[in-house]
Formats: structure tokens, C-alpha cells, sequence
């Protein structure tokens, strides 16, 4: 049980945490605010492996679809570089494919509960098993989208110009992601409370690349995040939820959706005074993922 | 002449077949049961309480015969409810994604010991499929009260739930999964 407990902290937690913190901050003078979201997603899946031994060709169940998601994740937002300037329509063309994929990897994990021998699904059970999913990435999709920096920023005031003190200013990433973490915990308590404790784990192990960041973003304000990491952060964390949690676990969609929800939290007071801010942003999504971790329980 | 010969043609094939007899699984004289070993200390027992399954039985062609059957993994107890849905999860069974476990033969064949049977068939959980090779005791035929001719079999093995990429908590369950599965079977008309 030793090894276990050193597996998990040392491979699932100190790896990833060291892997993004080194990456995001040596690599922002090269790539700017776009080092933070290879560094989370390099420390994500490097903390996937530590946990799970190995990193799967082709993913075949739901922990295994979450690197690939963070993986598909990455590459989106890569593709979404070439288009900063461009329309909120051709943002949304752009979805479709990234859509059709998801439902293609969605499919291949909902098809033996479609056909299956015992208590197949209903037509209600599909249709709200791809709702969920679909509800849970998109509203955590758009809230970090308002909440992070654009991913040119070069410069953190920038971002906040309504802070007069220019300190705290700085601090502003250094709030959200802190409230992003709360926010994965929240995920990863409410998991392990529905029967799903290596999901739990693997989401254990953004929280870490992302705990990297925050110590980045506290200690050195600066913009080590933008949302060129929102696909990354949407696709795992939705995934885990509706998949890791309300699929194959026991956690009722309402607790998926409220989770999701709370990323609101991550934007709700942004031009608010500093400490008003983490007051709102910090308290809120902590209150929301207790109340989730809360329902996850008593469902269980 | 002709005719004689066509009945005797079809008689020669329906001979066989109708010493084959197929039996459906008696639900409540049917039990399938499992143990893993825990922490390293001691068994903890489960069963699964719903499965359907069918066996073609034909006493004069063993090699003939063959079992089929399906478990709902749902259905997985070890008389302990939140133990049960962790067995569910993604973490063991992933029962949501792979929701049946089933057996199919292959190949039944004699041994030298009376009423023991080599089955080799494929054993497909949590979405992966091997091959397996148990002995199976038919352990009786009767006639239940309904009229019914009954047959009753038992097979116990041993499998190594990382080869049906179970590979999760290993620490807390054990590899080696032990499994007894004992069925009554009701022949059909």
C-alpha cells in the first residue's frame, strides 16, 4: 500500500506539477501565454502515465479518453492560434469537426450500453447521455473563455485594466486558476465519493500541472495562462464528469451540470475590487464544489 | 425403394439432433460466484444475481454440445452497496461500458473421469475477450417437479484480471480472480 500512496503522490501529483511549472516557466519566453497550456497538458498526461503505467494508441475506456481529449484539446487550440482575429461564426464552424470527433470517441464508449443484453438504453438514455457531456464541456468552455487572458497576452495588465492597484492586478490568473483548482478538487472529491477514484486520480493530476501554474502566476505575475488552455481544461474536466462521473458512476447529472456550472465562478467579479474578487471567486466555486462533493455523496 | 431410402436419408440426421437436448438457465438454482483476495490479508466473496444462459447437451456426442452464457454485470453483490458500486465503476468493471460478461464454447470434449468435461470457450469481460479451458462436472440429471427434464453442472477457475485489462487497485484486490459458477439448466421443448 506504500508504494501505492508514493505512486500516486510522487508519479500522479509531483510529476506533472514539475513537468508544467518547468515548462510554463522556461518556455515563456518563446511561446508566451500559449507555454502554459502545453505545460498543463504535458504535465496532465505525463501524470496519466505515472498513474496508470502507460499511455493508450487507442483509447478503449473512460480514464483512458482523457488524455486524448487533452491531447485532441491541445491541438485545437493550436489550430485555433491561426484564427485569433476571426468571426464568432467561423468559431463556431470550426466546432463541427472537433464535435464529430467527440461523438465518434463518445460512441465508441456508449455503444455496448446501447446494445446491451441487460437493460439496453432508451431513447431518453441517449439522447441525455450526450446532452450531458455537451452541457457540462460547453459551459466550462465558455466561463474559463471569459476568464483567462487572450492567448496574445503578453503582459497581465493588460487583461485587468480596471484594477487601479497594479499589484493585485497582476495577481488577477493567479485568483482564477487558484479558483480552477478548487474547482478540479471539487471534481476529483465529487468522483471519488461516486465510485470513480481513478478518474478522481487522473483528474488529481491537472489539478497538480495547474497547482504548478498557480505557484507561477502568485510569485511571478505574470501571464503563464491563457485560454489557448480552455480546450484542454473543458474536454478533461467535462469529460471526466459526464463520462468518469455521470456514465460509469453514480454521480446524478445534476451534480455533473452544477460542477460545471461553477466554473462560472472562475469570471462572476472580475472588475471588482481585488480582495472582493477572491472573496467571490474563491468562495463561490468552493461553495458550489462542496455542494456537488455533497450531492455526489448522498447519491452514492 | 426411393422413398424408403429418402426416410431413412432424414432419420440419419434427425437422429442426432434429437438426442441433443437444450437446456435454459434455471435462474434460481443458478449461481455465479467470485473471490479476490484483499490487501493481501483475506477472501472477500461476490456473486452476480442476474444472467441468462443456454447448453445444448447431447450425452452420446459430448463434442456436440455447447454453453453459452451471459452475466449482467450490473448485478455484481458482495453484500456491501457502496463496495458493489465501486465494483461498477470505471476503478473494476466499468459496468456501464462493458455491461455482459459472456462465455461461449468452442470445444467440449471427454476426459478420462466419469461426467468431467473439458470446455474451452471464449470469455469475454470488461470488453476483452480469451480464451479459457475449465473442467465442468455435470453434477446430476433429474426431473423437476414440473415435469421437466433438469441437468445440473459446476466449473471452477481461476482467472488473472489484468488480462481483461482490470488493472486498476491491484493493491486492494488481488489479480487472481477466483470464480465458481454452478448451473441448473431446464430442457426446452
Amino acid at each position: 500500500m506504500d508504494g501505492f500512496i508514493i505512486r500516486s503522490i510522487g508519479l500522479g501529483v509531483l510529476l506533472p506539477a514539475v513537468l508544467a511549472g518547468v515548462i510554463a516557466l522556461f518556455g515563456r519566453a518563446k511561446l508566451g501565454a500559449w507555454a502554459g497550456a502545453i505545460g498543463v497538458t504535458v504535465g496532465f498526461v505525463a501524470g496519466y502515465i505515472g498513474v496508470q503505467g502507460m499511455l493508450p494508441f487507442v483509447p478503449r475506456t473512460v480514464p483512458e479518453l482523457l488524455p486524448a481529449l487533452a491531447i485532441i484539446g491541445l491541438l485545437w487550440a493550436y489550430v485555433e492560434r491561426f484564427w485569433l482575429h476571426s468571426s464568432t461564426l467561423t468559431w463556431l464552424l470550426r466546432l463541427v469537426p472537433l464535435a464529430l470527433l467527440e461523438l465518434f470517441l463518445y460512441f465508441r464508449i456508449f455503444s455496448g450500453r446501447i446494445t446491451a443484453r441487460f437493460n439496453p438504453w432508451t431513447t431518453g438514455d441517449i439522447i441525455l447521455n450526450l446532452a450531458v457531456p455537451a452541457i457540462t464541456i460547453a459551459l466550462i468552455w465558455v466561463f474559463l473563455t471569459l476568464a483567462l487572458p487572450p492567448a496574445n497576452a503578453t503582459n497581465i495588465e493588460a487583461t485587468d485594466a480596471d484594477d487601479s492597484d497594479n499589484t493585485p492586478a497582476k495577481r488577477s490568473l493567479a485568483v482564477v486558476v487558484t479558483a480552477l483548482i478548487v474547482l478540479c478538487t471539487g471534481v476529483a472529491v465529487s468522483l471519488v465519493l461516486a465510485g470513480s477514484a481513478i478518474v478522481a486520480q487522473i483528474v488529481g493530476a491537472l489539478a497538480a500541472a495547474l497547482g504548478a501554474v498557480m505557484v507561477l502566476a502568485w510569485v511571478f505575475p505574470a501571464p503563464y495562462l491563457s485560454v489557448s488552455v480552455v480546450p484542454v481544461i473543458a474536454l478533461v474536466l467535462g469529460g471526466a464528469l459526464s463520462l468518469g462521473g455521470f456514465f460509469a458512476a453514480t454521480l446524478p447529472w445534476y451534480g455533473a451540470v452544477l460542477l460545471a456550472v461553477t466554473a462560472l465562478f472562475l469570471y462572476v467579479g472580475h472588475n471588482r475590487p481585488f480582495m472582493m474578487r477572491v472573496a467571490v471567486q474563491l468562495g463561490g466555486t468552493a461553495v458550489l464544489a462542496a455542494i456537488s462533493a455533497f450531492i455526489a455523496f448522498q447519491t452514492h | 425403394m426411393k422413398k424408403m431410402v429418402a426416410a431413412l436419408f432424414v432419420l440419419a440426421f434427425l437422429i442426432p439432433a434429437l438426442a441433443q437436448t437444450t437446456y435454459v438457465f434455471d435462474q434460481p438454482h443458478t449461481s455465479a460466484n467470485f473471490r479476490a483476495f484483499h490487501l493481501g490479508t483475506g477472501y472477500t466473496y461476490g456473486r452476480f444475481d442476474e444472467y441468462e444462459g443456454t447448453l445444448t447437451y447431447d450425452s452420446d456426442d459430448v463434442a456436440s454440445s455447447s454453453f453459452e452464457f451471459f452475466i449482467n454485470v450490473e448485478s455484481v453483490n458482495t453484500n456491501n452497496e457502496q463496495r458493489d458500486g465501486h465494483l461498477r465503476s470505471p476503478d473494476f468493471f466499468n459496468a456501464a461500458q462493458f455491461p455482459t460478461i459472456e462465455f461461449i464454447s468452442t470445444s467440449i470434449s471427454e476426459t478420462d473421469e466419469e461426467n468431467i468435461f473439458e470446455v474451452t470457450g471464449d470469455l469475454t469481460i470488461h470488453g476483452v475477450t480469451n480464451e479459457v479451458t475449465t473442467m465442468v462436472e455435470k453434477t446430476g440429471e433429474n426431473t423437476s417437479p414440473q415435469g421437466s427434464p433438469i441437468i445440473g453442472f459446476l466449473t471452477e477457475f481461476t482467472i488473472d484480471r489484468t488480462d481483461y485489462d482490470m488493472t486498476n487497485l491491484l493493491q486492494a484486490a488481488g489479480p487472481m480472480i477466483d470464480i465458481t459458477f454452478s448451473f441448473e439448466g431446464i430442457a426446452q421443448d
